[in-house]
C-alpha cells in the first residue's frame, strides 16, 4: 500500500523543502565538477555514472521483484 | 547604502544570465532572476535620482534590460541574445545612476567615472566569454547530467520502497523505465564518443552521428512521457510523485537542451 505511513501535511512539505533544497545542492556542487572538465573527461564521468546506475537499478529490482 | 544596493542589484543581475550555463536552473527562471536584479539595481538608484542627472541613459538601460528580459521569457530571442542585451541594460542603468559615481561634472570619459565603467566592461566581457562555451561541451553536460538524474530517481524509489512508502509494483513500473533511459542515455554517450576529436576538446558530429542521436533522444522522451501517463505512476500521492514529477521534468527539458543542440550543431564532413 502507498498510504501505509500517515504524515503531518505540514512535516510532508517540510520533508519536501528539505529533500528540494539538498537536491539544489548537490546539482550545484555536480556542476562546479563538471565545469572543468574537457568534453572527452565528461563522457567519461557520464559512461562511469551509467555503469553504476545500470548496477544499482539491477540490485533494486532484484530485491523489488524477490520480496 | 545605495552604492551597495546597486552593485548587489548588478551582481546577481550578472550572477543569473551566467547561471543557465553552470546550473539546472531554466533559462526562463534566470531570466526574471535577472529582471528582479535589474530592478532593484535601478531602484535603488534611478528612482531616488530620476529627474538627475543622466536620467536618459538610466531609462534607456531599465528599458532595454525588462524588454530584453520580457522578450527571453516569451522565447522571442534566443538566450545568449538575451544574456548579452540584458547585461548590456543593466550596465546602461548602472553608469546612468550613482553606482559609478558619475555626474555631470565628471561624466568626461575616461575620467573619475570612467574606471568603474572599464571595470564594469571587464567583468561584462569575462562573463560573456564564459556564456559563450562551446555547445559540445553543454551536450556533453548534459549526458552527465541525466546519469545523475537517473541516480536520484534511483535513490528515491530505493527509499521509497524501503521504508513502505511506496508499494513494489509502483517501484518496479519507476525502475524500469529508468533503466530504459539509462540504457539509451549509455548508447547517446557511446555514439558522441566515437565522434569525439584528437585533443578531447570537442565533438566533431557527422550527419549521420546527428542523425543516430536525435532518433536515441526521440526514443528517451518517449519513455518519459509514458511513465508520466502510466497509470500505476499517476496512482501515486501527489505528496510522493511531486519528487519523481520534478525529477521527470528536469529528465524532459534537459532531453529538449540535447536535442536543440545537437540540432544547430555544424556537421563535420569525414
Amino acid at each position: 500500500m502507498d498510504n501505509q505511513i500517515i504524515q503531518n501535511p505540514v512535516t510532508g512539505y517540510l520533508n519536501f523543502i528539505s529533500y528540494a533544497a539538498l537536491a539544489i545542492l548537490k546539482e550545484i556542487l555536480a556542476e562546479s565538477a563538471r565545469s572543468g572538465k574537457s568534453v572527452e573527461e565528461l563522457l567519461d564521468a557520464a559512461m562511469i555514472q551509467t555503469n553504476t546506475n545500470a548496477d544499482q537499478a539491477a540490485a533494486l529490482l532484484a530485491r523489488l521483484k524477490g520480496e | 547604502m545605495q552604492k551597495i544596493i546597486s552593485i548587489l542589484g548588478v551582481i546577481s543581475s550578472v550572477t543569473f544570465a551566467v547561471a543557465p550555463q553552470f546550473t539546472s536552473l531554466q533559462p526562463k527562471t534566470a531570466a526574471w532572476l535577472v529582471l528582479i536584479g535589474t530592478t532593484v539595481t535601478s531602484a535603488s538608484g534611478a528612482l531616488m535620482k530620476f529627474g538627475e542627472d543622466n536620467k536618459v541613459i538610466t531609462a534607456i538601460g531599465v528599458a532595454v534590460a525588462v524588454m530584453t528580459v520580457l522578450a527571453g521569457a516569451a522565447d522571442l530571442l534566443p538566450a545568449n541574445a538575451v544574456f548579452i542585451l540584458t547585461v548590456a541594460g543593466t550596465a546602461l542603468a548602472a553608469v546612468g545612476k550613482s553606482l559609478f559615481n558619475f555626474s555631470s561634472s565628471d561624466d568626461n570619459f575616461p575620467g573619475n567615472g570612467g574606471k568603474g565603467f572599464i571595470i564594469l566592461l571587464m567583468l561584462v566581457a569575462g562573463v560573456g566569454s564564459l556564456t559563450a562555451c562551446e555547445k559540445d561541451k553543454e551536450y556533453a553536460k548534459t549526458l552527465d547530467r541525466v546519469s545523475g538524474y537517473v541516480n536520484a530517481g534511483i535513490q528515491i524509489v530505493d527509499r521509497q520502497t524501503g521504508t513502505g512508502e511506496m508499494s513494489k509494483e509502483t517501484g518496479i513500473v519507476i525502475t524500469t523505465s529508468l533503466v530504459q533511459i539509462n540504457e539509451l542515455n549509455r548508447q547517446l554517450i557511446t555514439v558522441s564518443q566515437s565522434y569525439i576529436s584528437k585533443n578531447g576538446q570537442r565533438l566533431e558530429l557527422t550527419g549521420d552521428g546527428k542523425t543516430k542521436i536525435l532518433s536515441i533522444l526521440v526514443s528517451s522522451r518517449t519513455i518519459a512521457n509514458e511513465l508520466v501517463n502510466n497509470p500505476v505512476f499517476k496512482a501515486i500521492p501527489d505528496a510522493k510523485r511531486r519528487q519523481y514529477t520534478i525529477l521527470i521534468d528536469d529528465l524532459v527539458g534537459t532531453i529538449a537542451s540535447i536535442t536543440e543542440l545537437v540540432t544547430v550543431a555544424k556537421e563535420v564532413k569525414k
